[in-house]
């Protein structure tokens, strides 16, 4: 049993903080007897702190499942950025020689981080199961549950996987989840009684705002004022890279203000670039695509803005999620135009195979022709695990229809004359909330973007043109003179 | 790609096929598309897009023939007077890279990893900042980086930058801006290529151009100098134009072995055999390949009577009633390529 002042010196110690964040502490305390734990907290609330401090208290390999590669390099990068270098991510990005060094020296590692695509390789299982695994985390643990939005098959598998690693003590992670999608979770896991930590996922210091525009034209002419008059930095969230990538020329072309897209295309050395520039607020806005989430902390964003309709509540509380994780006052607006559930529902529903694109994959002998399509492989994924024709129909049937049923719970968030706020709380189940006094487009709907105190007063940066090699040489190295 | 770029590379005096041309950027190293990379004098540019598509291609082909600039016929294109009068005009006022063939040497791609991720970590040591997001690079950069930082550790805060300025004097101004403007260090996040573009008046292609090039003559300048405090970064970057197995072929042909022999040892086909000791004599020199066993010396002959004009002009049908094989009159055309 590990005592809660050796979590608060290693608090102090590691990270400088004499205090947790809410939920937190609730966690690390309940894996410290042994409880599996399902912990619900919101974006920002510093869920990887938790098995950070884990791993550096218990001296013990920490597995992390991790959907995302973007995300895992962040949190690898993040974590480099506070001393530890004993992390790594494997992923399908290593060469050959690379994976298997890894695999090979698990024991120099106090943190790994895996996609669970790469936890099915026999190879990976071998080494991990020759290592005495001290935590075992699953990361966006809605992913697995069928009823979660980002619903992956490869994370069914993952209670299977607990077991080949001889059970470790497990702790499961998520910002968004309903009761439903927790009952879920949990089964999936084979952990029925994992304890629950869940923090309110409300955050009372963002403005809800919902405006309906009449259609493109006026949507962008929105955008550009909103821009214009907010405080930044902030973050614009679009459904298309094509369209991130337009806006962000509009904004820099017709305000004062440096944006720049922010999405999957980008490699490496952009993405980089542009994260360090938003961080340093070289930048001040961010165009990004919802699929593409932001590894690195900025706590002082101070405006979310959507430009299409989310998919559901559960990617939208996400990414509104971004701003104001400083506690300061912040904003987040969809603009809505009639229709866009159009686009909203072609993003949901085109993911889903079709009963024809079923039947086709289920007839192939071999993959190997349509391995670079996303759909033939989930067929596929479902061929091996045993399961007929019938059923995957069924399956996808279902999943349709629950993809609908979300999307409608978007709509329903716009078109409510109710509390948008205790809409959202509503739909994870969280009955308490304490309401600001500036709440949402229902309740206050003459709230002014001054009123909220974020109308941007800074002057626009002064365009000084590009320096020359001998300036930039000048900042790049300090040098004695 | 666009139509500047791809005027740049067609012929003021004969038409070019432009899937010659598409193939050598996207990188495909077929024996035909390397000759006639090699008789367009457009080797240096081999991979130099590799991930240019067809469209992108086929939409700078038809801007430059809309504008009056190209005439296409056959899938081949040619300049226009306008075009060629553009061209000659390009050449003094849009970039000319100097160095690109250093490419086919030396992996360009992973020396620009390393030397970002090197000017990264030499800028934070200099400001003594050990707390930063790290480039993301390949294990294999990244344990170079290691090895160079510390084998360098005592002095590089001051060799790096002497290196990079002395770099920079050897460029023109807006390429030495543009290359410095990318690296990325100590609360300098850098910019990207296409926030550059956007910020000058360069266009991304042109950008792009000149970043490569200028590291291709910085790679230049490393090889040079043995004492070059980028050297250690280098020993594994260089490789061999001539693919792993052509090479291998010709090793085996050097011994002394037959095309037959090595076809049956290498299980590969008599026709791979063949194509392997092209793929090498386009890229090596003459004193490389033994010629005269390939040629032999009445064949060069025969040849040399029956075959005049200009190189390009030579058919085949001109020599196929001797007893040769085509990529004997092939590989005669290398041989009087490289002897001009």
């Amino acid at each position: 049993m590990i005592a809660e002042t050796t979590f608060y010196q290693q608090l102090k110690q590691r990270y400088g903080f004499e205090s947790f964040r809410p939920g937190q502490l609730e966690t690390l305390t309940a894996l410290a007897t042994g409880q599996d734990v399902l912990s619900i907290m919101p974006t920002g609330a510093g869920k990887s702190l938790i098995y950070e401090l884990y791993g550096q208290v218990t001296q013990q390999l920490v597995v992390i499942v991790s959907p995302l590669i973007a995300l895992m390099q962040d949190q690898v990068a993040s974590m480099n950025y506070h001393g530890e270098k004993r992390v790594t991510a494997l992923t399908s990005m290593m060469s050959y020689s690379e994976k298997a060094w890894t695999l090979t020296h698990l024991n120099k590692y106090r943190y790994l981080f895996v996609s669970p695509e790469m936890l099915t390789q026999e190879r990976v299982m071998a080494q991990l199961q020759q290592q005495k695994v001290g935590l075992f985390v699953v990361d966006e643990a809605h992913c697995i549950s069928t009823w979660g939005p980002d619903f992956r098959p490869e994370y069914l598998l993952l209670g299977q996987t607990r077991e080949q690693l001889g059970a470790p003590l497990t702790l499961m992670l998520t910002a968004t989840a309903t009761p439903r999608v927790k009952k879920d979770i949990k089964r999936r896991m084979r952990l029925p009684a994992a304890s629950v930590v869940t923090q309110p996922i409300d955050r009372p210091n963002i403005y809800l705002q919902v405006e309906t525009v009449a259609g493109t034209a006026e949507k962008q002419q929105r955008l550009i004022a909103l821009v214009s008059q907010l405080v930044k930095p902030g973050v614009v969230y679009f459904s298309s890279k094509k369209l991130a990538n337009e806006m962000a020329a509009l904004i820099n072309d017709q305000t004062a203000c440096r944006a720049a897209a922010y999405h999957a295309d980008l490699e490496d050395e952009s993405r980089f670039k542009i994260q360090q520039q938003f961080m340093a607020n070289q930048i001040q806005v961010v165009c990004a695509t919802s699929a593409f989430g932001m590894g690195i902390d900025k706590n002082d964003v101070r405006f979310v803005i959507h430009y299409h309709l989310p998919v559901d509540i559960e990617s939208y509380w996400q990414e509104v999620g971004r701003a104001g994780r400083d506690g300061a006052q912040s904003i987040a607006i969809l603009l809505y135009q009639p229709g866009d559930e159009q686009i909203a529902d072609f993003l949901s529903q085109g993911s889903i195979p079709t009963d024809e694109e079923v039947h086709f994959y289920f007839q192939q002998k071999q993959l190997s022709e349509y391995d670079k399509d996303p759909k033939a492989n989930l067929v596929w994924f479902y061929k091996r695990h045993a399961m007929s024709e019938a059923q995957v129909l069924e399956l996808f049937k279902k999943r349709a229809a629950q993809r609908t049923g979300a999307l409608q719970q978007m709509l329903r968030y716009v078109r409510t004359e109710n509390c948008k706020r205790r809409f959202i709380t509503g739909y994870f189940g969280q009955a308490h909330m304490t309401q600001p006094e500036q709440c949402c487009t229902s309740d206050t709907p003459g709230t002014t973007i001054a009123e909220l105190g974020l109308e941007s007063t800074a002057q626009p940066p002064e365009n000084v043109g590009l320096s020359g090699w001998q300036t930039v040489m000048d900042q790049l190295f300090l040098r004695k003179k | 790609m666009n139509e500047t770029q791809l005027i740049q590379l067609l012929s003021p005096t004969s038409p070019r096929r432009i899937r010659v041309i598409e193939n050598l950027l996207v990188g495909k190293r077929s024996v035909s598309t390397l000759y006639w990379g090699m008789r367009y004098g457009l080797l240096d540019w081999l991979g130099y897009q590799k991930h240019l598509t067809r469209q992108e291609m086929e939409t700078a082909v038809n801007d430059a023939a809309a504008k009056g600039l190209v005439t296409v016929t056959d899938l081949q294109a040619s300049l226009t007077p306008s075009g060629i009068t553009l061209r000659q005009a390009n050449l003094s006022r849009q970039y000319q890279p100097k160095a690109l063939g250093i490419r086919l040497t030396v992996d360009i791609p992973h020396f620009w990893q390393r030397l970002l991720l090197a000017v990264q970590v030499v800028s934070e040591y200099s400001y003594h900042n050990r707390q930063y997001y790290p480039l993301r690079a390949d294990y294999r950069d990244k344990q170079a980086i290691k090895r160079w930082f510390s084998a360098n550790k005592s002095d590089v805060t001051t060799r790096l930058p002497d290196a990079l300025i002395t770099f920079f004097k050897t460029q023109p101004e807006p390429a030495a801006d543009l290359f410095s403007h990318l690296l990325t260090g100590h609360n300098t996040p850098g910019y990207t290529l296409s926030q550059l573009a956007a910020q000058t008046e360069l266009s991304a292609t042109t950008g792009q151009l000149m970043q490569t090039d200028a590291l291709c003559q910085l790679a230049e300048q490393v090889l040079e100098d043995d004492q070059h405090v980028l050297r250690l970064l280098m020993h594994d970057l260089q490789q061999s134009p001539v693919s792993d197995s052509a090479m291998a072929t010709l090793t085996a042909f050097q011994r002394g072995q037959s095309f037959d022999q090595i076809s049956h040892q290498r299980k590969l086909k008599p026709s791979t055999v063949r194509e392997h000791l092209l793929e090498a004599a386009i890229f090596l020199p003459v004193s490389a390949l033994p010629y005269d066993r390939l040629l032999p010396a009445d064949l060069q002959r025969t040849f040399q009577t029956r075959l005049t004009g200009a190189i390009d002009d030579w058919q085949y049908d001109t020599v196929s009633d001797l007893d040769i094989e085509f990529w004997q009159f092939r590989l005669y055309a290398i041989l009087r390529s490289k002897q001009v």
